[in-house]
C-alpha cells in the first residue's frame, strides 16, 4: 500500500464516520452513501480498477471518469443544500410572521371597533389560529 | 365607511417621511396597519403616538412578506377592503377612493393604481423609471399574461374575496408581479384606475432601480422552479 492509499482511506473512513455522527437520514439515502463510500474505498486500493470503468465508458484515464463525476456530485450537493436553505428562509419568514401577528400593538384609544380587547386576547386568539393551520 | 377600510403600510427604514403618510391617512378616517419590516431602531417610537395597529418583523422579511402579515392581520379582524399603500410618500391617500369606488360598486376584486392612464401624470415619470417600467410590463405579461398599464404601481385596493385568495410567497420585490399572476388564477377581477405618483428625491432613492429589476426577474423564474 503506498502513502497516498493510507491517506485517502483515512480520510474516508473519517467522512464515514463524521456523516453517521451529524445527520439522520432515511434508510435508502443511508445504504446510498454507504454504496458510495464502499467505492471510494475499492478505487483506493484497485486504481486500476477505475481505468478499466473509464476505458469501457470512453475515457482515457480513471483519473478524469472521478472527476467528472465527483463534479456532477459536487454540484448536485450544492443544489440539495440550496433548496434546504431556501425552506429554512420560508419557516423563518413564516415565524417571523406570526410572531408579528401576535404581539400587534393595537390603538389604545377607541378609534377601533375590535379595540376593546386586551392585547392579552389577541395573543390567545392568534395562538387558536396557530394551531388550526 | 373609511373605518372599514384598512390601509397596510410596509415599511423598512422609513424615518421621518413615515409620519407624513400615516397622518394623511388617519386623517381620512382610515384604519391603518404599519408593518414593520425589521427597520432599525425600531419605528414604533417614532410613531407610537399614533393610533394605528402596528405590527413588528424581527427581521428584514422584505416588503412581499411585509404586505402578506398585514394582509393576515386584517384577515383575522375581518377586514372587509384592504389597500397596499407604499410608506415613502409617493401614494396620495385622496386617490384612495378612486380605486374604492370600483371595489365597492362590485365591479371588481382588485383595483390596481397607474401612472400611466393619465398623459400629466405619465410625463411626470423619470424617464430612467419609466424605461424600467416599460420592462417590467413585458416582463409582467410574459409571467402572467396580463397586459398592465403600470407594472410596479404599490397602491392596490382588495375586497374580501382577493384577500383570502391571494397569499403572497415572494418575499421581496418580485411581489408585485406575483400578485398579478394570482389575480389572473385565481379568476378574481381586476381594473385600473388613474392614480398619482408623488416623485420626490427621497421616494426615488426608495423605488425600483434597473438593477433591482434583474433581481426581481431572477426572484421570479428561480420561483417557478421551486
Amino acid at each position: 500500500m503506498t502513502v497516498i492509499q493510507a491517506l485517502l482511506i483515512a480520510a474516508i473512513c473519517l467522512l464515514l464516520i463524521l456523516y453517521y455522527k451529524s445527520f439522520k437520514n432515511q434508510a435508502i439515502k443511508r445504504l446510498l452513501f454507504l454504496f458510495v463510500f464502499a467505492l471510494g474505498l475499492v478505487f483506493v486500493l484497485f486504481p486500476e480498477l477505475t481505468n478499466h470503468i473509464a476505458n469501457l465508458l470512453g475515457i482515457g484515464r480513471g483519473a478524469d471518469l472521478l472527476l467528472y463525476f465527483s463534479v456532477i456530485g459536487g454540484f448536485l450537493a450544492l443544489i440539495l443544500i440550496y433548496s434546504k436553505f431556501k425552506e429554512l428562509e420560508r419557516s423563518v419568514a413564516e415565524l417571523v410572521r406570526r410572531q408579528a401577528i401576535l404581539h400587534a400593538k393595537i390603538p389604545a384609544d377607541g378609534t377601533d371597533v375590535t379595540s376593546k380587547e386586551q392585547p392579552r386576547d389577541r395573543f390567545a386568539s392568534g395562538e387558536k389560529n396557530s394551531q388550526k393551520t | 365607511m373609511n373605518e372599514n377600510i384598512y390601509v397596510i403600510v410596509p415599511c423598512f427604514n422609513e424615518t421621518g417621511v413615515i409620519r407624513k403618510t400615516l397622518i394623511a391617512l388617519l386623517d381620512k378616517g382610515y384604519r391603518v396597519i404599519v408593518v414593520d419590516d425589521g427597520s432599525k431602531p425600531d419605528l414604533f417610537l417614532e410613531i407610537e403616538d399614533l393610533p394605528i395597529h402596528y405590527l413588528r418583523h424581527e427581521i428584514n422579511l422584505g416588503q412581499g412578506a411585509a404586505l402578506q402579515t398585514g394582509m393576515d392581520y386584517s384577515l383575522e379582524r375581518g377586514a372587509k377592503i384592504v389597500v397596499h399603500f407604499d410608506a415613502d410618500g409617493q401614494h396620495r391617500a385622496e386617490d384612495i377612493p378612486v380605486l374604492v369606488a370600483p371595489i365597492v360598486e362590485n365591479m371588481a376584486d382588485v383595483a390596481l393604481g397607474s401612472r400611466f392612464l393619465s398623459e400629466t401624470d405619465a410625463a411626470a415619470v423619470p424617464i430612467v423609471r419609466r424605461l424600467v417600467l416599460k420592462a417590467a410590463r413585458l416582463i409582467n405579461l410574459l409571467f402572467t399574461g396580463m397586459w398592465l398599464t403600470d407594472a410596479h404601481n404599490g397602491l392596490r385596493v382588495l375586497n374580501r374575496k382577493a384577500l383570502e385568495k391571494i397569499k403572497i410567497t415572494e418575499s421581496r420585490m418580485a411581489h408585485a408581479t406575483e400578485i398579478i399572476r394570482l389575480i389572473k388564477t385565481n379568476d378574481l377581477r381586476c381594473c385600473e384606475r388613474a392614480t398619482h405618483v408623488v416623485y420626490t428625491p427621497y421616494s426615488r432613492k426608495k423605488g425600483q432601480t434597473i438593477l433591482n429589476a434583474v433581481n426581481i426577474l431572477f426572484d421570479l423564474i428561480l420561483n417557478r422552479f421551486r
